[in-house]
Parts: C-alpha cells; sequence; structure tokens
C-alpha cells in the first residue's frame, strides 16, 4: 500500500489502515521520543498519544509535507509536552512535596539503546543527561540531527524552521554542551 | 590541553551519534488500542460528570425549587385568608382592618 492510499484509507477511519500506520511507525516514534525523553515510560506514553492524535485529526492533514514529517512533528509536540508536565510537576513537588509525590524513574536511555556499547554506557548516560538540560529547541535540533542521525533538511522540515536556525541551535547546543561536560571531564 | 578536551569532547559525541532506532515495546498496537477504547468510554460516561451539565442541571433545579416554594407560599397566604374570613362569618362578626 502507498503513502496517499493509505491516507484515503485513514482519513474513511480503517483500522487496518491505522493498524499498519501503527506497525510502520512505531519504532521510529518511539525512538525519537525516548531520544528527547530519555525514560521508557514516558516514551511509550508520549508514543501513544502521538497516534491517538493522528487518529483524531488525520483529516486534518494537508498532505503539505510527508507523513513521516506531520508524524516526526506531532511526537516532538507530544514530547514537549510531557517535557513541560514534568516540570510543572517538579516545580509543584519543590512547594508541596507531600502532595506531589515524585515519580520513580525507569532505566535511562542509554541503557535502552543498542547502539550504544557497554563500555560507554556510563559516558552516554552523562552525555544524555546533560543534553537533556540543554534549552528545548536546542535538544530537538541536536537530538534530531546528531542522535538520530537525520539530515538538516528533514529537521529544518520537521521544526518547521530553516536550515541556517537548525545550523545555529546545532553550533549552540554544542556550546552548552562542551560548557555542561567540562565539569564531569575535571571530576 | 584545549585541543585534548576539543578531541575528547568530539570523541565523546560519537558515542551518541547516529544511534540506531529503538524497538517499541511487545504489544504496542494492543496497547495503543485498550487505550484508545479505554478513553473513548471515559469520555461517553463523563459526559454526565461535565462541569457545564452538573451546572446547567443544579441552576435549573434551583430555580423550579424557588419557583415551587413561591407559588406554595402565595397559595397558603390565600387559604389563610379564605379561613379566616369564613371563620368570621361562621360566628358572625366583621372583619376590619
Amino acid at each position: 500500500m502507498n503513502e496517499n492510499e493509505l491516507i484515503s484509507r485513514l482519513k474513511l477511519g480503517e483500522e487496518p489502515a491505522f493498524k499498519i500506520l501503527v506497525e510502520t511507525y512505531q519504532n521510529r516514534v518511539y525512538s525519537s521520543v525516548l531520544n528527547i525523553l530519555q525514560n521508557a515510560a514516558e516514551a511509550e506514553d508520549a508514543a501513544q498519544e502521538t497516534f491517538i492524535k493522528i487518529y483524531e485529526s488525520i483529516n486534518s492533514f494537508k498532505e503539505e509535507s510527508t507523513l513521516a514529517t506531520w508524524i516526526y512533528r506531532i511526537a516532538i509536540r507530544k514530547a514537549l509536552e510531557k517535557i513541560r508536565m514534568k516540570k510543572n510537576r517538579e516545580r509543584l513537588h519543590s512547594i508541596l512535596p507531600w502532595w506531589m509525590p515524585i515519580e520513580e524513574k525507569s532505566l535511562d536511555a542509554a541503557y535502552l539503546n543498542p547502539g550504544i556499547k557497554i563500555e560507554h554506557k556510563e559516558k552516554a548516560t552523562i552525555i544524555l543527561k546533560a543534553i537533556s538540560e540543554l534549552p528545548n529547541n536546542q535538544r530537538i535540533a541536536f537530538t534530531l540531527v546528531r542522535v538520530q542521525g537525520m539530515k538538516h533538511e528533514e529537521a529544518s522540515e520537521i521544526m518547521q524552521i530553516s536550515i541556517k536556525a537548525i545550523e545555529s541551535l546545532l553550533s549552540r547546543a554544542k556550546e552548552n554542551l562542551k560548557k555542561k561536560l567540562k565539569h564531569y571531564y575535571k571530576s | 590541553m584545549k585541543n585534548l578536551t576539543n578531541e575528547q569532547f568530539g570523541h565523546d559525541l560519537n558515542i551518541i551519534s547516529n544511534l540506531n532506532e529503538v524497538p517499541a515495546p511487545n504489544f504496542f498496537y494492543t496497547r495503543l488500542k485498550g487505550r484508545m477504547e479505554n478513553e473513548t468510554s471515559i469520555i461517553a460516561n463523563s459526559f454526565s460528570l461535565n462541569p457545564i451539565i452538573i451546572i446547567c442541571a443544579l441552576t435549573l433545579f434551583l430555580f423550579i425549587n424557588s419557583w415551587l416554594l413561591k407559588t406554595d407560599s402565595n397559595l397558603k397566604n390565600t387559604n389563610l385568608n379564605q379561613n379566616i374570613e369564613a371563620l368570621a362569618v361562621a360566628y358572625d362578626q366583621a372583619i376590619s382592618n
């Protein structure tokens, strides 16, 4: 089934088409949100919410971009929502610790990613932690391009910004990461 | 020392560069379907718990209640006056204000 056929069948609300869509994109979506959120439980939640959003709003998809780009956009928006919610929870926890308990952390992304060698897991965890402390735009651009290996053009389409802006975000992200990691090198 | 740091930094970044896709958890589609069905039933059940519905129902209830109370009190006043007049007639008494 080609993409256009899949989209038109999705717009008709056909469940088998939705199953095909999920099975085609689940690994890419899960991987992207996991690389951004670095938490398996939150990543699964965000991936599920992404597909629910796709199911609900497929009729508003105008096909100005590819289906994959549109799906990535939704996934990143969902990941950012999770980050915002987590920050709010932490803020509330600092004010009312008895009312808002801190959630248990699941496995780190570094330990789940088969692309990271065992001997590098510890260092990867430190780097991923430093990435998670970057401002959201830098964090997303760096994750898409550097961690997931996307081209600058693809990242600029997903983030809906120019290629120059992507390059600028990457350069700033790299500078900030360097500053953050210097602390670890010293220790 | 600075060059070494840059080299080290570049090497470290390579650790997390171009990572492979992490497969989604097992039964991802089944769990997603379960969640979607669950959320649909919650939305259906939550219609009666919608704050707008609750506020409208309460307002309507208060309005009907106050209207009934007002009607009832008017009826009681009329009945009371009629009873006093009937009593006065029965005992052949004149009522004066």
